[in-house]
């Protein structure tokens, strides 16, 4: 029978991976022990980095599996820089089978500036509702989710230029906002799970301190969006895994 | 046909910081002419019931102020205003409780379910399932909810009085609570419903990098606008000059 996998994109970069990223992945490995689940670690890039972001590059998800004969069930492609909690309960089965994501609101300057550029830039002026924009560091697909992905593939090569230049003029990410407009043009049917699954931004919530609130009220936790990042990542990073594990 | 209700409280009280009329009247007039060109009545409760310790408490006595004329009401607090092209409310739901889901200070949020749980003992209250009570539509077959608070408040009227100053809100989680014991239907509104929190959404920014359109994000994109969740001093303000850039377009 198919297994559930959870993926990371755990490239090196100067032959040596972040150490709050292998942190992370560790939690992981052991909660996929835990739960049945088995973990796969993006370790090399499908094509050049220069030729597409290695971000973009998970959307070659199902040829990965294909190639190294996996046969899975469902997916979480899940950002390295997280940490999921030892009780988090298996996720897998609050899916119904579609594609998941949690909504992400930490800060709608960045969101709704990426959508207006992306709007009118690269689809026509075309909108969605903003309310359902969910955060690309915690998507759980399944097989038929395989003409979508390459429908993101396609997307990114048909847009690279564009993509590029807003990448690089804009600072609003890589792959997230083109992923909730195909989404929703795809006309995918996407579930929202609850912040619990994927705690993005959670100064804003006011939940990241000493008294280590925020392992008290999620799953899994995601460090982005915490200001002076090359410290402050690492630092609560180990700290909640050797509080958790 | 029956008519449709909006009603807030605007009091000037002692207990309040800042003097209620400065900023609600910004709230009041953009209500005031939303409401009038969809046909809905609009009341505004500005006597304070002398048996309540704050003014919060006002809001549930709505049921002493009309008779049973309105299917359908909608309570906004005096810190809101309402977009000039809002759609109608009142056409998104039944018999159902609407309302936001508040995930805006989870610190908060957890200290308040917390505290109020005493009133509530039996019930859990999720903290992913929590709303803000500052915008909400609802029917007249909810008055039940209403008359269970104010008695609530009645009989502990000197602990909920002192839990008031704790910092965990004063009827909000309250009123979570009693929807939940009474297994309200509830309906989740989008956020563009209940806009609150916007300095930490960062609502209140405009694309910096595109154009001359310096429209902030939160009057593009959302429907009820909601002044909290930042520091109250600049709430007036902050509304007065929100309603100079977009009053002219009530009609």
């Amino acid at each position: 029978m198919a297994k559930n996998v959870v993926f990371i994109i755990a490239v090196k970069k100067d032959g040596q991976l972040k150490p709050e990223y292998e942190i992370g992945i560790e939690s992981w490995r052991r909660w996929c022990k835990k739960n049945d689940v088995e973990l796969f670690l993006l370790e090399e890039p499908v094509l050049p980095m220069n030729e597409m972001h290695i971000i973009w590059q998970r959307y070659f998800l199902f040829d990965i599996y294909d190639a190294n004969g996996i046969e899975s069930d469902q997916t979480l492609m899940v950002d390295a820089d997280t940490i999921v909690h030892p009780d988090c309960p298996n996720f897998f089965n609050e899916t119904e089978h579609k594609y998941c994501l949690v909504h992400d609101d930490g800060s709608y300057d960045w969101i709704l500036r990426g959508m207006e550029h992306y709007s009118k830039r690269v689809y026509n002026g075309k909108w969605f509702d903003y309310t359902k924009y969910g955060n690309s560091g915690f998507q759980i697909v399944n097989n038929s989710h395989r003409d979508f992905f390459q429908h993101m593939r396609d997307f990114y090569f048909e847009n690279i230029e564009q993509i590029n230049t807003i990448q690089q003029s804009y600072g609003i990410g890589t792959d997230q906002t083109p992923l909730n407009f195909n989404l929703t043009f795809k006309e995918i049917d996407v579930k929202l799970l609850p912040y619990k699954y994927n705690m993005t931004c959670m100064p804003k919530k006011e939940i990241l301190a000493e008294d280590m609130l925020y392992t008290k009220l999620g799953w899994v936790m995601h460090f982005n969006g915490l200001p002076d990042k090359d410290k402050s990542v690492p630092f609560w990073m180990k700290k909640t895994f050797d509080y958790l594990w | 046909m029956s008519k449709n209700l909006i009603y807030t409280v605007a009091v000037n009280h002692e207990t309040s910081q800042f003097k209620n009329t400065d900023y609600s009247q910004y709230c009041l007039m953009s209500w005031e002419k939303w409401c009038k060109k969809r046909n809905i009545d609009f009341l505004v409760i500005d006597t304070h019931e002398p048996n309540f310790k704050y003014p919060h408490w006002d809001k549930y006595t709505i049921f002493n102020h009309i008779d049973n004329e309105y299917e359908k009401i909608g309570l906004v607090d005096s810190d809101t205003m309402v977009h000039w092209d809002a759609p109608n409310p009142f056409d998104l739901y039944n018999d159902e409780w609407c309302w936001v889901k508040d995930l805006s200070n989870l610190r908060w949020t957890s200290k308040s379910i917390e505290n109020y749980n005493r009133f509530y003992s039996e019930e859990k209250l999720d903290i992913y399932d929590y709303y803000n009570s500052g915008v909400c539509f609802f029917t007249k077959e909810h008055k039940i909810i209403f008359d269970n608070l104010i008695k609530l408040y009645k009989i502990n009227k000197e602990s909920l009085d002192d839990m008031a100053t704790w910092g965990g809100g004063k009827d909000q989680t309250l009123l979570n609570y009693e929807l939940k014991k009474q297994k309200i239907k509830v309906k989740e509104l989008s956020s563009q419903w209940n806009m609150f929190a916007m300095h930490k959404k960062e609502m209140f920014n405009h694309n910096w990098q595109d154009g001359d359109d310096k429209t902030p994000f939160f009057i593009k994109y959302s429907w009820i606008w909601h002044f909290t969740g930042f520091p109250i001093e600049q709430r007036t303000d902050i509304m007065k000059q929100t309603w100079d850039l977009i009053g002219g377009n009530y009609g």
